[in-house]
């Protein structure tokens, strides 16, 4: 919450981010970002950043100090080493963030309400509108677990491919 | 034949101590039924107490369509992003100095 609202002072028109182009003589005119589908998405990272980083960072800091030595010795750079030791060695628990992240997204509701506006509306939100606004709350249930089933599916397919809940259990 | 299997299946259980530790799965059983299997029972029942099919109302609305698809795109792109920064940020905190890795994993 605090970081979406700290995203949105930066985002509104005249905000931190247009006094900073403003002091950088970069731009004169309001920024048009605030409400846009643009909007959502450096605020969606900001947000679930801590899911990404800390399985992959788990990964990493249990890499072999060996394979890097040795990929070293034989003359790899630093590009070919993360081609060919680190990424091999990470690429499950970035799959494993990956499916943590998208799942935890498909629930989003505050940073698309106050990001994204009216327009932009995820399913959460239209579900809040149906049981607060419309006053069809078994309309506004119906589609709450459509979205828990849908979001379950996705879960379980995405587990039957990449094996996700082995690399967390 | 099939009870001494039975038998022998607790002997080997108790033995390795798993039927010990059994208990130790009724704290998240009922977590999971309070916080989840209860809530869902209660919208189960809200979506069927309306006079019509809730969920085929929903399913025909354009406007929750929609919605699906933009929050699948949404979800999508944030997590590709997502994965990406947090592979760099992650790379990052691994081999950067001792107050890099503090500020880093602070702000995170």
């Amino acid at each position: 919450m605090v970081r979406t609202i700290g995203w949105m002072l930066l985002e509104l028109p005249t905000g931190a981010l247009f006094w900073l182009l403003e002091k950088a003589h970069l731009r004169t005119e309001p920024i048009d970002i605030y409400q846009t589908t643009g909007a959502m998405y450096p605020a969606m990272i900001a947000v679930m950043l801590p899911f990404a980083v800390l399985p992959i960072l788990a990964a990493i800091l249990g890499l072999d100090r060996e394979q890097l030595n040795a990929a070293t010795v034989f003359g790899a750079g630093p590009v070919l080493t993360f081609g060919a030791v680190v990424l091999p060695a990470i690429r499950q628990a970035m799959i494993s963030a990956g499916v943590l992240v998208f799942v935890m997204s498909l629930g989003f509701y505050v940073t698309p309400l106050l990001l994204g506006g009216p327009s932009n509306m995820t399913v959460s939100g239209i579900i809040n509108g149906q049981l607060n606004n419309a006053n069809r709350a078994d309309v506004g249930a119906a589609m709450s677990l459509l979205l828990v089933g849908g979001t379950v599916a996705i879960y379980l397919v995405a587990d039957r491919l990449f094996k996700v809940s082995e690399r967390w259990g | 034949m099939a009870v001494e299997e039975a038998v022998a299946g607790r002997r080997a259980r108790t033995a390795d101590g798993a039927g010990e530790r059994r208990w130790l799965l009724w704290p998240p059983l009922a977590f999971f039924v309070l916080l989840l299997g209860v809530p869902v029972a209660a919208l189960v029942r809200q979506a069927l107490s309306g006079e019509g099919n809730a969920f085929a109302e929903s399913i025909r609305m354009t406007v929750f369509v929609d919605a699906v698809g933009r929050t699948l795109l949404l979800a999508a792109v944030a997590t590709a992003a997502t994965v990406l920064v947090g592979t760099c940020y992650a790379l990052a905190v691994a081999v950067g100095p001792a107050w890099v890795k503090a500020l880093l994993m602070g702000a995170c």
